[in-house]
């Protein structure tokens, strides 16, 4: 199996590279000088020379966007609760639905009105309930899709459709899409990380590689919607938390070995790109840290996440954490509130505490990408596997819905202030300039610059895409 | 049945109605009557001017207007496989055939699509009644359409060129060759050697010399039993690499358990083998390690690999009479059961399909080296491998039942089979199961009445509380637990009965002193609110300062004071205290509540009663003596007694536990056997054409099997996969040996042997080896021998700059591949170092799990089963939770078929090395076993090396290592991080 994507293999880079990192490392032998070298400058576009697989690559066409951030509100908010404002539906709570209800679903024929109100916001007038006054406060930045419908009527499926465009086999992820297409732009760091990713639905698989080189499968951080400790599993010595307590000599006599081995093997691919790996492990572990200190933000930052504010912090933290990476040269982040939002019952009680607990940080990130200019070229996308029903479940609850639902865009070149597409009159279905899933995957990978029919991978016999045989770009979503 | 022995063409005549191309339709064969030459059949009258007029005027606008957003160039992919831009566009059509069959509108798929029949086509608004009568004029008159066709051959689907099609070498039969003259004859040992030695001499290059015997010994063992030779070992070889002992080591080795489970594990890679579902629903495979173990004993006792395959997809149906077989034969189709399934899906019949796509694409690549996974949507695009032929295999798996019910709501389940036992233990199984559901069930009720019991103690915070199971009733009293909340085990109520005639006693404080009273019950509105509340106090009648509203002194009586309860009025303090005031209690008679239904006017309840010593709540702990806290206690230790006495019953019967009626993953024939029909663009939604079940035509040239109706052809397939004639399957193993002893097959994409895969490097050899396997009984072991007997695997990976500069991936074997070590053979060596390695078998690993492999421990991330010495193959593979050592060093994925794994050299390889919290237990473990067994550092570095090297140390690396432990201040600490350099070092990842 050989990647179309990737040009050259790997022993071609190192002998055509002037600065093949075999070459260093060879060089830093002769020097005597230490695996340790000179601590490169943490940040974005550290163009040090990285492992080939994530070397920087072009995009196919100029991008508007260089980096994705993916809230994943796992569990499927309700789009009529939040952005898709259905006065239909506000006006015939408790009477019963006619329309066309799909098989294998729990819920009632009868309609359930949103306990919230909408209002309009920002220039444009966006309709945004009083679940999220946060998020309704960057209206203008928010490019809200009401007519996205993806397959699969229960988690499993969907998930696996918004995370990697298959609902039903194994694909790689966007994220490892992404990192395939792109590589990164600071090879200090991984191409692509997941925070506090859930460990249902299919767990690793939506932030999976499957069949793409495994270097571009998501580096995890924290699990099923909690940050945990933060920190990258094995960066450091068992109980270390800082850089400091690396073992210098060890690792200079690991790498001796290793290049004594590569003397006697006199010149081999697999060697050098093991010490090369290595070299590319210790710098990790000095950047990493780092980067990965939320502390250090000023109190000021952290408190537009709603740090240190009980209901916030949690999902505060992992935004803050999120654009620490974009900021630092990460592709694709994806942010995992946990499988939360799955409101069958006590609707009123679990979207408000979800909605608490996510709108001021996702807010806190728009606004803070803004200030540092990062959110002209940083691609926000929110949303969950799907929307829930118009109509009841129980007396208080909402069942799973693929065929209409909402998600968000904000950022990298995105419409802001806008909402495209339409649903019926009770937000069931996608009606009006609809949105695969597909589409919007599509869209992704256009505005990184990507052509989602041509970024393929040969495997098993075929080339795949992320989009499979399908998907358009919506153009409507681009500014 | 005969393979390719017959040199003429494929006869569609043959199959019946399995003619041409479905994909395109038979629409197309039915009007036009032949099954070729289609474009020309059309073109052979030339449309007449009016017709080109009525076109240009009345078609081509609305095709440009309407239809070509979606089936235009410019779509790039059109929907649905349809263009419309050009003639040839709807006259090949789309995935549901040709558009327009020209003077035919009825039966013109564009007509039902326009009219909104059966597709709605343009979709965002129906053309108008005048524009579909000129589309139906148009058709009917002959559908002339001038424009361009010269795009057509590449939008054609092609009709498959039989004879053309089968000369792609991997489905020739193999070839029977000479061996190549060589010109260094001396350097061979085997006829392999030759086929390699002559490659390598016409390219001009020049084998490398022999590998060092520890370089060859370390690589065989390895290769051989994924685990290192032991450093008595490693002494005895070096001391003399004789001729006779690297046989008599290679056949130790080959009959060692070790190579069983060794070579057991490459083929459960190419099995996706896991212990659990994975997926959205991660159900427990409880039986999958019987599967397991099948194959580890397939590898010991060197099973005929044809027997294997024969097994792995139709042990169900072969007849045997043997209990041993017949329960190996249905293990082996968990074969078809491993795969990751989307349980929850709710649309079954979607589901059912994917189930048989992952059988079906399993068995091509397993097996046959064929991608067949791309036929469900539309022909192979590159291997002659049409959408009929995958729907002919999806006829056979579809009437072979995996799913089986549901765990709980739209979550399916898979089917198990029970294994064939003796009758006595069958029956004693079932005995004994009954007896145990009824001891387990008394056992629980003895252990909920204790743990209620326990929970009704008078604790000091609560004062004195005494449950109604303590008190004394009279009268007819009908105990429950209907409503909640309630004290205790539950409480009593009277019936709304025999007013009059019933009370409750229970025990007052039998210390003096004052308390607050309260009284527990449920309200409601059928309860009584005239309830009499008696309290016998054991004082004068003066010291009440009871609520005069509430309670009327008795002056008759010392110490009586009599209340009325309203039960149908919430009671105030949670959770069901209402408050009865405070009260004096003395000594001069005992103490007492008494509730009774005199009078009442509901149902009168009966649950607990609380004193609280008032103004000091220390006092409200009890004395012991207390009548109360005595009576507790007794009814505390009797729940114990019987508590323990049902444990000890259900224990003596699980002592003697029978063997538990082994159940395995296993399909049986469905109850419904039969074809399927095509799903176009591979919805199921999207039914096409029925298929009659069958094979690959590009398999064979004879006469397709008849499959009888009334059977799956299951195993008519499993005789036509191991057909002697068959080109692949002999094939496709031999290369997948060759490429775990040589680091690459022949082939180098092992599991694709189709166009788009790899050509083989030395065909020859390839054919020499499969013709030979065959003949020799289809034996694994002995090819293996053969293989590592060769003078080629005894090459040494040195490297030569000529040689590299004319063929730097060694195509043509001019030295030996440097390898990784597999993710397995790591930790194993690792633990073998320790002292600590396991190598028993684990037996049902996964006994302990629920349905859901998560339903055991609090997290996911607690099923922490790598932490057991055991050999790794032994460890549980769960899906979503795979030990995270072995997956950094790139085990298999069991979401995929993986017949080569990756071998990645990514940073996170390095941190788990270094910094992994398993590795460096085990480095401490092996510094503690160094510094324990020599005294001094010389012999302490040698056995590390031989440990973990499996080589002597040089002298300089000795040098550097020995000083890096001397500049650490703990020698403990320095030699532990000296091993763990070692295992990180490349050293030990690679074999030379």
């Amino acid at each position: 199996m050989t990647a179309r994507w990737t040009g050259s293999p790997r022993r071609q880079f190192l002998s055509q590279s002037a600065c093949g990192f075999g070459m260093l490392a060879l060089a830093d032998l002769l020097a005597g000088e230490s695996a340790y070298g000179e601590t490169p400058a943490v940040g974005r576009g550290s163009q040090s020379v990285g492992s080939g697989d994530l070397a920087p690559k072009p995009p196919h066409f100029p991008a508007r966007a260089k980096r994705v951030i993916f809230l994943f509100m796992h569990g499927g908010p309700s789009q009529v609760d939040t952005f898709d404002y259905k006065p239909e539906l506000q006006k015939r709570d408790g009477e019963s639905y006619s329309g066309q209800m799909p098989s294998q679903i729990d819920a009632k024929p009868v309609l359930l009105a949103s306990p919230w109100k909408f209002s309009q916001h920002g220039q444009n007038g966006l309709w945004v309930s009083d679940l999220l006054p946060h998020m309704a406060g960057v209206a203008d930045e928010l490019c809200v899709v009401r007519s996205v419908y993806s397959r699969g009527q229960s988690h499993g499926q969907a998930v696996g459709m918004v995370n990697t465009g298959s609902d039903n086999l194994v694909r790689p992820s966007v994220g490892a899409w992404v990192s395939y297409g792109l590589g990164t732009e600071n090879s200090d760091l991984p191409s692509y990380v997941a925070i506090s990713p859930a460990s249902s639905h299919g767990g690793p698989r939506n932030y999976g590689a499957a069949f793409l080189p495994a270097i571009h499968q998501a580096t995890v951080v924290g699990a099923n919607g909690k940050l945990g400790t933060g920190r990258i599993a094995d960066l450091l010595p068992p109980g270390g938390t800082d850089p400091s307590g690396v073992d210098r000599g060890q690792l200079d006599l690991l790498q001796r070995l290793n290049r004594e081995h590569l003397r006697i093997s006199e010149r081999d691919a697999q060697i050098e790109g093991a010490i090369e790996a290595y070299e590319l492990a210790f710098r990790m572990q000095r950047t990493a840290p780092d980067v990965m200190r939320i502390e250090d933000e000023p109190e000021s930052v952290r408190q537009m996440y709603g740090i240190g504010e009980k209901e916030t912090d949690n999902f505060g933290r992992q935004c803050l954490l999120a654009r620490r990476l974009a900021e630092a040269g990460v592709r694709f982040i994806q942010v995992s509130s946990g499988n939360v939002w799955d409101q069958h019952g006590k609707l009123r009680e679990g979207h408000a505490k979800n909605s608490l607990a996510t709108d001021k940080p996702i807010a806190g990130l728009i606004l803070d990408l803004k200030q540092r200019g990062l959110l002209e070229d940083t691609l926000i996308v929110w949303g969950g596997e799907f929307g829930r029903t118009p109509v009841v479940q129980g007396s208080d609850g909402r069942d799973h819905n693929p065929h209409g639902f909402t998600m968000v865009l904000a950022g990298g070149g995105t419409r802001g202030g806008y909402a495209h597409g339409e649903t019926d009159e009770f937000g069931y279905y996608a009606v009006n300039d609809r949105v695969h899933m597909h589409d919007l995957h599509a869209t992704i990978l256009h505005l990184l610059g990507l052509d989602h029919k041509r970024l393929t991978y040969h495997y098993a016999g075929r080339d795949f895409r992320l989009t499979d045989v399908y998907g358009d770009v919506v153009s409507g979503l681009i500014s | 049945m005969r393979f390719f022995n017959t040199p003429i063409g494929f006869q569609h005549a043959g199959f019946g109605p399995r003619c041409g191309m479905v994909w395109l339709g038979c629409w197309l064969l039915a009007f036009q009557g032949v099954a070729t030459g289609t474009l020309e059949a059309t073109e052979t009258v030339p449309p007449t001017a009016e017709q080109i007029d009525f076109f240009e005027s009345k078609i081509r606008p609305v095709l440009v207007a309407r239809c070509l957003g979606c089936h235009g160039e410019e779509a790039g992919q059109p929907d649905g496989g349809l263009m419309l831009d050009r003639a040839a566009g709807w006259r090949i059509g789309g995935d549901s055939g040709p558009a327009i069959v020209p003077g035919d509108s009825a039966t013109s798929l564009v007509m039902s699509a326009i009219r909104y029949e059966a597709l709605e086509m343009p979709p965002d608004g129906k053309l108008p009644d005048e524009v579909i009568a000129d589309f139906e004029k148009w058709i009917a008159d002959g559908a002339a359409d001038p424009r361009d066709d010269a795009m057509a051959e590449g939008l054609r689907h092609g009709e498959i060129d039989w004879d053309q099609a089968r000369q792609f070498w991997a489905f020739l039969p193999p070839r029977v060759t000479s061996p190549p003259a060589v010109r260094d004859a001396s350097w061979t040992r085997d006829v392999i050697d030759a086929y390699v030695l002559a490659r390598l001499e016409a390219e001009g290059l020049t084998p490398a010399p022999d590998a060092e015997p520890l370089v060859r010994l370390r690589r065989l063992a390895f290769d051989l039993t994924g685990l290192p030779p032991s450093p008595q070992l490693i002494e005895a070889f070096r001391d003399e690499p004789s001729e006779a002992n690297w046989a008599r080591l290679v056949d130790t080795l080959l009959h060692s358990p070790a190579y069983a489970e060794h070579w057991a594990r490459h083929w459960l890679d190419v099995a996706r083998y896991a212990d659990s579902n994975g997926s959205d629903f991660n159900a427990t495979f409880h039986d999958a390690w019987r599967y397991r173990d099948l194959v580890i004993r397939g590898f010991a006792e060197d099973k005929p690999f044809d027997r294997f395959v024969v097994q792995q997809i139709a042990g169900d149906l072969l007849a045997t009479e043997d209990p041993v077989e017949v329960a190996d034969n249905l293990v082996a189709t968990g074969f078809l059961m491993l795969g990751t399934k989307m349980l929850s899906e709710r649309d079954k019949a979607k589901l059912e399909m994917d189930v048989v796509d992952d059988m079906i694409d399993t068995v091509g690549r397993a097996f046959l080296g064929l991608t067949l996974g791309c036929a469900r949507c539309h022909d192979h695009k590159f291997d002659p491998i049409p959408t009929e032929d995958y729907y002919a295999l999806a006829g056979i798996f579809r009437s072979t039942q995996v799913l089986d019910g549901e765990s709980q709501k739209y979550v399916s389940t898979w089917h198990k089979r029970p294994l064939p036992v003796a009758e006595v233990q069958s029956r004693a199984f079932v005995a004994y199961q009954a007896e145990a559901d009824r001891l387990n069930a008394e056992l629980t009720a003895a252990k909920k009445r204790l743990e209620a019991v326990e929970k009704a103690m008078p604790s000091s915070a609560a004062g004195l509380v005494i449950d109604d199971s303590q008190a004394v009733f009279q009268g007819e009293w009908q105990r429950t637990t209907y409503t909640k909340p309630y004290h205790g085990e539950g409480y009593a109520h009277d019936n709304n009965r025999d007013q009059g005639q019933s009370q409750v006693t229970f025990p007052g404080p039998s210390t003096p002193g004052r308390y607050e009273v309260r009284i527990a019950y449920t309200p409601g509105a059928n309860r009584a609110s005239n309830v009499p509340v008696t309290l016998t106090l054991g004082t004068h009648p003066n010291d009440s300062k009871t609520p005069a509203s509430a309670a009327t002194a008795d002056p008759q009586d010392v110490g009586i004071r009599r209340l009325v309860l309203n039960q149908q009025l919430a009671p105030a303090i949670a959770p069901y205290w209402h408050s009865l005031g405070e009260f004096e209690y003395g000594a001069v008679a005992p103490a007492s509540l008494v509730i009774r239904n005199d009078g009442t006017d509901g149902y009168v309840l009966a649950d607990a009663v609380q004193y609280l010593r008032v103004g000091d709540a220390q006092a409200n702990e009890l004395a012991e003596d207390d009548p109360a806290v005595v009576a507790w206690k007794a009814t505390v230790e009797q729940a114990k007694r019987a508590h323990q006495q049902a444990q000890a019953a259900y224990d003596a019967l699980r002592a003697g536990k029978p063997e538990p009626l082994p159940m395995a993953m296993a399909v049986r024939e469905a109850a419904k056997v039969g074809n399927t029909f095509v799903c176009i663009r591979g919805e199921v939604d999207n039914p096409g054409p029925e298929v009659p079940r069958g094979f690959l035509r590009i398999g064979s040239s004879g006469e397709p099997v008849e499959i009888p109706p009334d059977q799956s052809g299951r195993l008519q397939l499993a005789h036509w996969v191991t057909d002697p004639d068959n080109p692949l399957t002999a094939r496709v193993i031999v290369n997948r040996v060759w490429m775990h002893l040589f680091g690459e097959g022949l082939v180098r994409t092992v599991d694709n042997f189709g166009v788009q895969g790899d050509r083989p490097s030395h065909p020859e050899l390839l054919d020499h080896l499969a013709i030979e396997f065959v003949r020799d009984g289809w034996s694994i072991r002995r090819l293996v021998r053969r293989l590592v007997m060769t003078r080629t695997y005894r090459q040494s990976s040195r490297y030569d700059t000529d040689a590299f500069e004319r063929d730097p991936d060694n195509r043509w074997l001019w030295r030996a591949s440097r390898r990784r070590l597999p993710a397995e053979a790591m930790r194993d060596t690792l633990l073998v170092a320790t002292g600590r390695f396991d190598p028993t078998a684990s037996v049902a690993p996964m006994a302990a799990f629920g349905v859901l492999v998560s339903q055991n421990v609090a997290a996911p991330t607690e099923v922490k089963v790598e932490l057991t010495p055991r050999r790794s193959i032994y460890l549980p593979v769960i899906r979503g939770e795979l030990p995270s050592l072995l997956v950094t060093f790139d085990f298999a994925d069991p979401d995929l078929i993986v017949g080569r794994r990756e071998s990645t050299n990514v940073p996170a390889q390095g941190l788990a090395m270094l910094n992994n919290v398993q590795v460096s237990g085990w480095c401490q473990e092996i510094a503690a076993r160094l510094l324990s067994e020599h005294a001094d550092d010389e012999s302490r570095l040698r056995l590390a090396y031989h440990l973990l090297l499996q080589a002597d140390p040089p002298d300089d690396q000795r040098r550097w290592i020995l000083d890096f432990i001397a500049s650490n201040p703990d020698p403990a600490a320095g030699w532990a991080k000296a091993v763990q350099t070692l295992a990180a070092s490349t050293a030990f990842r690679f074999l030379d």
